[in-house]
Parts: C-alpha cells; sequence; structure tokens
C-alpha cells in the first residue's frame, strides 16, 4: 500500500495537471491581489485580500478534488493499469485506501502552497497583519477536511456508478446542496406541507453539512474559534469519510474490471 | 561389536533409500503436478455466453497456448482466474488446491493484453514498484532489477519515462515486471500483440528462457506460428467452447495439416464457425 502511494505521488507531481493547478493558485493569488484593489469593500486591504483570495483558493481545490480522482482513477481502469496493480498481491480496498491517502496528500500540498502564497501576500509584501497568519491555519484545517470529504464523496459515486462525466456533475451537486443545507431546514420549519417538509428534512439529514467548515468570517474578522468546535469538526468529517469509504470499498470488490 | 557396525550401516543404507524414495515420488509427481485447472467455468455478460463449460489443465513446466478467434473467450478466462471478472459458475485449482487469491497472486506473474503501464514512471521505477508488492527492497534487489532490465534489453532505457517506450520495449519491460518476483506461473494474455517481427522473436526468446528455469507458461494468442513455436500444449477456443487439449502436433496432425494456422482453421470450420 505504501509503495503505491509513493509511486502514485510521483506520477501526478509529473503530471501537468498538477503543475497546471499550482499555476492556477498563484493565478489567483494574483487574481485576489488584483481585485482587492477593485473591489475595496471592507476598508481594509488585508481584509479584502483574503476574503477573495480564500474564496478563489476553495474553488481551485474544490475543482482538483473531484477531477484530479476521476480522470485519474477512470484512466487506470479504462486503459488496464488496473490490472497490472491487482494482479499483484494488493487487495482491492487497500488499492482504494492508497489512493485516497495519495489525494489527500496532493489536495494537502496545494492547500499548503495557496494557504503560505496569501500569507505571504497579506503578511509580509501587503500589510504586515501578524494575527491573520494564525487565522490562515483555521482556513487550512477546514478546508482540509472539507477535502477529505468531498473525496470521499467523490469515491462513493465513482465506485457506485463508474462515469467519470457524471461522477464530477453529481459531486458537484451533492457539495452545492450541501452547503445550503441550514437553508434547506429554515425551509422545512416554516412548511405548511408534510410532504415539502419532509422533503427538506430528508435532504438535511441526508446530505453531509459543509456549512460547518465555513470559517471564513471568523477567519476575516479575527474571531476566535473554540477548541472544542475543532474537535467536532474533525470528527464529523471522519466518521463520514470512513462510512463512506467503506460502502465504497464495497462497491469497488464487487465491481467486475 | 561387529553386529553394530553392520546394524548401523544398515540402517545408513535403509535411510539413504527412503530419502531416494521420497525424491523420486517428489520428482515423478513434480513432472505432472497440476498447476492450473479450470473446472466447467460459465460467464454470461447481458444473456451472452461468454464461456461454456470451460475445462482446462495447465501443468507444471509447460508452456501452454490458449489459442481462439477474437472474441472467443480468451481474456474472460484470464480475468476471471485472476478474479478480475466473477464467473457465474465453476471451479478453479491452483496447485491441487482451490484457487485462494492472496496465495494465487503471490505465486503467478501477469502481463495484461494491452501493457499499459504507469507512463510517468521510469523502467527502473516501475520494476522497483513491481517488486515492492512481494518483498522488501534491499541493495541485492537494485542488483536484480538492473540484471532484469539488461536481461529483456532495457538496459540502456532504463532511467526513461515508459510514456517514451516503443510497443515492443513496454511488452519487454512487462515480461521483466511479470518475472520480478519470480514466479512459478506466468499468464501473459495476447504478449505477441502489435510486435514486429524482430519484437516478435525477442519476446520468443525471453519466453523459451523463462520456461528453461523452470516457470509454467499459460497464454493466449492468436499469433499461432509463435505459437506452433513454443507451445507444446494447446487448447483452441471457439464460442467460450474448448475444441481441444492436447498436444500442438497432435491437434495438427488431427486436422491433416502443415501448421498451427492451418489447423487452426481447418477446425474453427468444422466447429460450426459461428462468431460470438
Amino acid at each position: 500500500m505504501y509503495s503505491v502511494i509513493k509511486y502514485s505521488i510521483i506520477e501526478n507531481l509529473r503530471s501537468k495537471f498538477y503543475l497546471a493547478s499550482i499555476g492556477m493558485i498563484l493565478f489567483i493569488i494574483w487574481l485576489s491581489h488584483y481585485s482587492s484593489q477593485i473591489n475595496y469593500n471592507y476598508g481594509n486591504y488585508t481584509l479584502s485580500i483574503l476574503t477573495l483570495g480564500m474564496y478563489f483558493t476553495k474553488l481551485i481545490l474544490f475543482a482538483f478534488i473531484i477531477f484530479l480522482p476521476v480522470s485519474n482513477l477512470s484512466q487506470e481502469i479504462e486503459t488496464g493499469t488496473i490490472y497490472f496493480l491487482l494482479s499483484k498481491k494488493l487487495k482491492r480496498y487497500k488499492y482504494l485506501a492508497a489512493k485516497y491517502i495519495t489525494y489527500m496528500i496532493l489536495y494537502a500540498a496545494l492547500l499548503f502552497f495557496a494557504v503560505f502564497s496569501l500569507w505571504l501576500l497579506t503578511y509580509v509584501f501587503v500589510s504586515k497583519r501578524p494575527e491573520m497568519s494564525l487565522k490562515l491555519l483555521y482556513f487550512m484545517y477546514s478546508e482540509f477536511l472539507s477535502g477529505m470529504m468531498i473525496l470521499s464523496i467523490v469515491f462513493f459515486i465513482y465506485t457506485a456508478i463508474k462515469a467519470q462525466v457524471v461522477t464530477s456533475i453529481l459531486t458537484a451537486i451533492t457539495y452545492f446542496i450541501s452547503i445550503m443545507l441550514n437553508s434547506a431546514k429554515e425551509i422545512a420549519e416554516k412548511a405548511q406541507d408534510a410532504s415539502v417538509r419532509c422533503f427538506y428534512l430528508f435532504l438535511y439529514y441526508i446530505f453531509p453539512n459543509f456549512s460547518y467548515f465555513n470559517l471564513e468570517k471568523n477567519i476575516v474578522y479575527g474571531r476566535a474559534v473554540d477548541i472544542k468546535y475543532f474537535f467536532m469538526m474533525f470528527c464529523y468529517a471522519a466518521i463520514f469519510s470512513l462510512i463512506l469509504f467503506i460502502i465504497s470499498a464495497v462497491f469497488f470488490n464487487s465491481r467486475e474490471l | 561389536m561387529k553386529n553394530q557396525k553392520i546394524e548401523g550401516v544398515m540402517y545408513k543404507s535403509i535411510g539413504e533409500f527412503c530419502i531416494y524414495v521420497i525424491k523420486f515420488t517428489k520428482y515423478t509427481k513434480a513432472i505432472g503436478e497440476c498447476m492450473l485447472k479450470i473446472d466447467n467455468l460459465k460467464k454470461t455478460f447481458n444473456k451472452k455466453i461468454a464461456l461454456d463449460g470451460i475445462n482446462l489443465n495447465v501443468k507444471k513446466g509447460e508452456v501452454f497456448g490458449f489459442i481462439g478467434r477474437n472474441g472467443a473467450g480468451k481474456s474472460t478466462t484470464i480475468k476471471s482466474v485472476l478474479g478480475f471478472v466473477f464467473p457465474d459458475s465453476g471451479e478453479m485449482f491452483f496447485k491441487d488446491e482451490p484457487l485462494d487469491q492472496s496465495k494465487f497472486r503471490e505465486s503467478i506473474g501477469y502481463l495484461p493484453e494491452i501493457a499499459k503501464f504507469p507512463e510517468k514512471l521510469t523502467a527502473k521505477e516501475f520494476l522497483t514498484y513491481s517488486y515492492s508488492f512481494y518483498k522488501k527492497i534491499t541493495g541485492a534487489t537494485r542488483d536484480k532489477i538492473s540484471q532484469l532490465l539488461e536481461d529483456v534489453g532495457l538496459k540502456e532505457s532504463k532511467n526513461k519515462l515508459i510514456n517514451t517506450f516503443s510497443k515492443g520495449m513496454k511488452q519487454r519491460l512487462g515480461i521483466a515486471q511479470s518475472v520480478i518476483h519470480d514466479p512459478e506461473l506466468l499468464i501473459l494474455d495476447e504478449p505477441f500483440t502489435g510486435l514486429d517481427p524482430v519484437g516478435k522473436d525477442g519476446l520468443k526468446k525471453i519466453l523459451i528462457d523463462q520456461n528453461k528455469e523452470g516457470k509454467t507458461i499459460f497464454f493466449s494468442s492468436h499469433n499461432l506460428t509463435e505459437v506452433q513455436d513454443i507451445c507444446s500444449v494447446i487448447c483452441t477456443l471457439h464460442n467460450g467452447k474448448v475444441v481441444y487439449q492436447g498436444a500442438t502436433s497432435d491437434f495438427i496432425k488431427e486436422q491433416s495439416s502443415n501448421s498451427l494456422e492451418e489447423a487452426f482453421i481447418k477446425s474453427y470450420s468444422r466447429s460450426g464457425g459461428k462468431d460470438v
């Protein structure tokens, strides 16, 4: 399993996709700097850069954590590379776990690069705000956990339906529904019709709630977050990802190649 | 005193005799030992019969050619053996024991039909990667990998990325990865496909050498000239059914032909010549 992780990382680092992602991160950091000059809403230059920078970074990371695994996994299956791997002494669930860890490592490296670039821009080059350095770690932590959950959704959908494009679209839809779950709960509470209430409650309970991982306001306005909340976030993401990963492994195990 | 000496010599002789008997029994057993056995294997894809009760018996030390037209069921059989496809019914045995995938994979080397390997790795990295599934990488492993690359004629290209390799080079690298852990059985799916005559000849030599080293080789192919050259035993497959299994020379004689290709065409026409 360790060797699958090691060589998958080497392979991905040599691919154009990863280099392009790093290039995109640099571009969006520049874009957030440029946009903050145009859209100076917050009365504070650093806060403006941070808000836009985190927003753009989230978009890039979101695209990365969906498209890299989907294209990579489907390519391995369609071209037959998977036959080489699975004819060795490697169990299918271990292959899946190795791939999951590989993508999380690559994602974490990209996230670190993005956060480091943002920190350089806000702290070193533009305005010296030392307190921002620590707050950016909040962003790193929450994005890592939400990346973990998105990746498990990708694995779950891909192993269940085996289609590249549909997996990407369904994961994106799941994510967008999931960030609006609080609104779904509000609608359910206000709804008169029982069927409407049931539908929104169903959405609320069946989809993962990504709004728990939204700490941008705390970061921008320098609000502290309770350590218990961080722990709760970790437990939520870990349990959700583990359950989905186990289901994905069962699907993958019963799949003909 | 004298008696004790005689008894001692006698016991020693009986002991040695017993060891000879055990060795001889093991040797005679090994000659005909069954490496891979398939019993009544059936598989259907969307109501279309791919395998219709396949029976196979690959013995230790054989070079076994598995031949048939495109879509005859060769790859499906191999994929079933490797656990990539789940058969509807039938039994598989490895060394006379029910096939246990985890044990089986330790003892086999496999070359897929389309040898697509991780393209962004170098040949040396790829072989190290392949070896790491079985044993820990040591200094001796690195020497073994260098030797193996030399054996398959890829010594000069060991640090080149696989995506720069020609089809023949990839195929030779594929053979190298399949034998790196010294397996007992080699399963090769269409190893000659897409190779030029020089490439085919090179691959043939590698397979003959591997067989001389004691490896059993099971390969599917529709390059019948190569099969005739290196296979002692063949199995022909038509519409998911085994039509013949036995010595290559007997099959050619049975069909009153001069070559395996001619014999195969005759056999195919006689069996109805239906496409799957």
